[in-house]
């Protein structure tokens, strides 16, 4: 069975694929963080950058009239909004890196970015993936 | 004209077992789009090996078109991808054999080959479908679990192409 014999050159690069597989998953699986700053789009330029941290109520006007934002507690959601079908009602809180909430009747995108933990990490505030 | 010689015979033999494997492998539904267990390598790894690179490259290029052909996916987006993988992985298959060989004592044995190929495969299939069709980043958060699929799938092309290989090298030593 000299066919099956495993070589040493075989394991180099099993041992070589499998560390790439955990450098792999460690690189580009990191679990999403906690964000530090909101930004408020209005038919997608920002107007309004706050800092997640400090618990608040605010007004923005689109379109449609005013949409009413509440942050607490790292959070921020659509507490009121004009539009007809309240989807950005419902959709509730984002408190994540990288998360998005959107009113698209009001023309309102609410972006999260940066780490609360570590603001110095390299990339911070990129958005890397978005779904829904 | 002349005619086929031996050689071109057994490649079409081959190509034409591959295409077999590549038709009937397409038929099992998979779970993700660009895992499938390749177990058409199996073929282009056991050509390599009793038959040198040329030959393998052609049988894998012949199963890639004429695959499509059959499943009617030539040009397809499916068929840029699986093309892209076959190139990358004879390519890689190339240098790798023609650097270390194939039975010298350094040089990785039908495993490390396997493992090779289909390492390339999905490196290139992702990388043509990031270039072609999904250019956005959130992509590349794919390639651990695709190549993770790769790595056991090479573990399973690499095991049958040896159980082949040694049957093969039984069947020539045994006198007719």
């Amino acid at each position: 069975m000299r066919w099956l014999a495993v070589k040493p050159m075989d394991l180099l690069l099993w041992g070589a694929a499998l560390a790439g597989l955990l450098a792999l998953y460690a690189c580009l699986w990191r679990p999403a963080a906690q964000a530090a700053t909101l930004t408020v789009l209005l038919d997608n330029k920002p107007v309004k950058e706050v800092g997640l941290n400090q618990n608040q109520r605010f007004l923005v006007s689109g379109p449609l009239g005013d949409s009413e934002l509440q942050i607490e507690g790292g959070k921020v959601r659509f507490l009121h909004s004009p539009c007809r079908n309240q989807v950005c009602v419902h959709h509730g809180w984002a408190s994540h890196n990288g998360e998005l909430l959107a009113c698209l009747p009001n023309r309102i995108a609410l972006v999260l970015s940066g780490d609360a933990e570590s603001t110095h990490e390299a990339g911070h505030g990129e958005i890397d993936a978005i779904n829904f | 004209m002349t005619s086929a010689t031996l050689q071109d015979r057994q490649i079409a033999g081959f190509a034409a077992l591959a295409v077999v494997i590549h038709i009937l492998e397409a038929s099992v539904p998979s779970p993700l789009p660009g895992v499938k267990p390749g177990l058409a390598n199996v073929i282009t790894l056991i050509v390599l090996w009793r038959h040198g690179w040329v030959a393998a490259a052609w049988v894998a290029g012949l199963r890639v078109l004429v695959g499509s052909l059959l499943l009617g996916s030539f040009m397809t987006p499916t068929f840029m991808l699986s093309a892209s993988g076959a190139l990358a992985s004879i390519v890689v298959l190339g240098l790798t054999s023609w650097v270390l060989g194939t039975r010298r004592p350094w040089s990785p044995s039908v495993y490390g080959y396997a493992l090779l190929a289909a390492w390339a495969h999905m490196a290139a299939q992702l990388w043509m479908a990031w270039w072609l069709f999904i250019p956005h980043d959130g992509l590349w958060r794919l390639a651990p679990v695709l190549l993770m699929a790769s790595t056991v799938f090479a573990a399973v092309t690499g095991w049958a192409a040896a159980k082949v290989l040694t049957w093969l090298a039984q069947q020539q030593e045994r006198p007719c």
